[in-house]
């Protein structure tokens, strides 16, 4: 990652049992991830804290604010937004929000080659969140072909066309049998414990700063995907 | 010393500047009540969903009102507990990381220490010691008051809450959501002595409240006289004379269990006109004086907080740098400011 045009950017996620966060500056990057479920309130500023104090970077050095905007658990969704929303506001600093289905697309496709990637993450209530990313071309990022979704695992379904896919994400482990089921094609590898990472949502954060697509703190939202919530 | 207050326990948002040498600078709130409405109550998921849209665009307000910047602050106070998780947790979560990104402290303060040092803001402030009932529509207690953080619960609801009670009885009487004030003008339309509801738990010594059964009396009432004219506000009005009645004689217990010539109201029942008199009433008789928040300072508000915050933050009280909430959280547990 060429960092010579950007700044020092700090990525954060707490959208799901895991809890992360990375730095990078001048082309070094730092990171620390835990599981946590329930602990992220307590452990994601001392966390970010003791990252500055490792890199030896100043919290007034930071220029970028990259989030995990969900979907996810929608407690730690906001947890994830709402320590955005603060970090930025009172760093006088914009951020940008990544796609947790984008953040273990990226954990399964971490080499640079050619990739298909079709993950779930588990949204309870018998329902994934879905999305599918694909990288055509090598050194380029995954992409998301469609729109994410959350349904249930017996409506999902693939391109077609689409070969030597791999499945990732805690959905995975919770509905494998149902999922293959409604796809009717197995894939290259099941990363069925892979969860967001903070580390992958920098390049995302290098390329919106290098675009100017980023966002100031009042508009840092969240995505929930399922949006009917009063039953 | 320049304090930022945070409100989300809730369903309002409030933030608020309270400034150690000017005061009260402003507050700013958004109130859910209308997202809520439809639903006929809170929804809690709906109220963190909201919060996390107001928080940055009030604290903006908040400064361009008052001139300030954010570099300007000396410390940031939220409310951690007790309330709803979710939404408590989107209060917490920006202004401490708020706070960790200016390099100023934060303090996670209570909700109810916060409703009954909020009349402490007014021009002329009670000095300690006092007794203070909250009444809102999620707590119902009278409180012993030494000082800050010096608290002894004398008694509180063992069921539904007085703003619960008001708000269940109002959607009986098919008056909407929330309520309280809709069956307070309601009231003003029934007759004094037409139904006679009971004084829940004053028939017998202890400083607790119970009205659920007042909220079901009502109910039998309602379905008793369904159709007939002017029962409706005839209801409301016995109703609202019980509540009013029931918490005078309480709050004049505790005033004479234990000495205390003043007492602090707070909270949004507070806010209630014919409560107001009937304490103002039992106070003149017990030659003793009352005290209220102005009415945008009864229901939740990001002002109290800022003071609460300042209250204790001025000896260097400071949490860490976790937020976590506590939905559930006895007031008596508090301990007075100290540095950290």
């Amino acid at each position: 990652m060429s960092t010579a045009d950007t700044p020092v950017i700090i990525a954060l996620d707490a959208c799901t049992e895991a809890c992360s966060v990375a730095l990078t500056t001048g082309g070094n990057v730092f990171s620390r991830h835990a599981v946590i479920p329930r602990g992220h309130a307590r452990e994601l500023l001392p966390m970010l804290d003791g990252l500055l104090a490792e890199a030896g970077v100043s919290r007034d050095a930071i220029g970028l604010v990259a989030y995990g905007r969900g979907p996810g658990a929608f407690t730690g969704v906001r947890i994830s937004v709402a320590v955005a929303q603060g970090l930025a506001r009172g760093l006088g600093c914009p951020v940008i929000g990544v796609s947790s289905l984008q953040a273990v697309a990226d954990v399964a496709g971490r080499d640079a080659g050619p990739h298909r990637v079709a993950v779930a993450i588990d949204a309870r209530m018998g329902e994934v969140y879905w999305g599918l990313y694909e990288r055509l071309e090598a050194n380029q990022p995954l992409k998301l072909r469609d729109e994410e979704a959350v349904l249930p695992p017996a409506a999902v379904t693939l391109p077609t066309g689409w070969t030597e896919w791999q499945a990732a994400g805690t959905g995975w482990a919770v509905h494998s049998q149902a999922l293959l089921a409604a796809l009717g094609t197995a894939p290259a590898r099941i990363l069925d414990q892979a969860l967001p990472d903070a580390r992958c949502l920098l390049p995302h954060a290098v390329a919106a700063w290098r675009n100017g697509t980023l966002e100031n703190a009042a508009s840092a939202r969240p995505v929930y995907l399922r949006d009917n919530v009063t039953g | 010393m320049l304090i930022l207050g945070v409100e989300t326990s809730c369903d309002e948002t409030g933030l608020a500047l309270y400034d150690s040498a000017g005061g009260l600078l402003s507050h700013v709130l958004h109130s859910q009540v209308d997202l809520h409405a439809l639903h006929g109550g809170v929804v809690p998921e709906l109220a963190s969903r909201d919060h996390i849209r107001r928080v940055i665009p009030l604290l903006d307000q908040l400064l361009q009102q008052t001139d300030r910047r954010t570099a300007e602050i000396d410390g940031i106070a939220y409310t951690r507990g007790p309330g709803l998780a979710g939404a408590l947790l989107v209060g917490a979560g920006v202004a401490r990381s708020l706070a960790w990104a200016l390099d100023r402290p934060a303090l996670g303060i209570h909700h109810m220490e916060a409703h009954l040092l909020a009349p402490l803001l007014e021009p002329e402030p009670p000095a300690f010691p006092f007794v203070a009932l909250l009444v809102s529509g999620g707590h119902t207690m009278l409180v012993q008051v030494a000082g800050v953080g010096r608290y002894r619960l004398l008694g509180e609801s063992v069921d539904d809450a007085a703003g619960e009670a008001f708000d269940k009885t109002a959607k009986l009487l098919g008056l909407g959501y929330p309520g309280g004030p809709a069956l307070e003008r309601l009231a003003r339309q029934g007759r004094q002595g037409v139904f006679r509801l009971p004084r829940p738990m004053t028939d017998r010594p202890g400083l607790d409240f119970s009205f659920s059964g007042l909220k079901t009396q009502a109910r039998n009432l309602i379905r008793r006289h369904e159709g007939t004219e002017d029962a409706a506000a005839d209801i409301a009005h016995a109703f609202q004379e019980a509540v009013a009645d029931t918490l005078a004689i309480k709050c004049r217990r505790a005033l004479t269990d234990t000495g205390a010539g003043r007492l602090v109201v707070s909270g949004g029942v507070s806010a209630n006109g014919v409560i107001r008199t009937r304490l103002d009433d039992m106070a003149r008789a017990a030659n003793a004086e009352v005290y209220y928040p102005r009415l945008d300072l009864c229901t939740d508000n990001g002002a109290m907080v800022a003071y609460a915050g300042w209250c204790r933050m001025q000896v260097g009280e400071c949490d860490g740098l976790d937020f976590d909430v506590r939905p559930r959280w006895s007031l008596a547990s508090l301990q007075p400011p100290a540095a950290d």
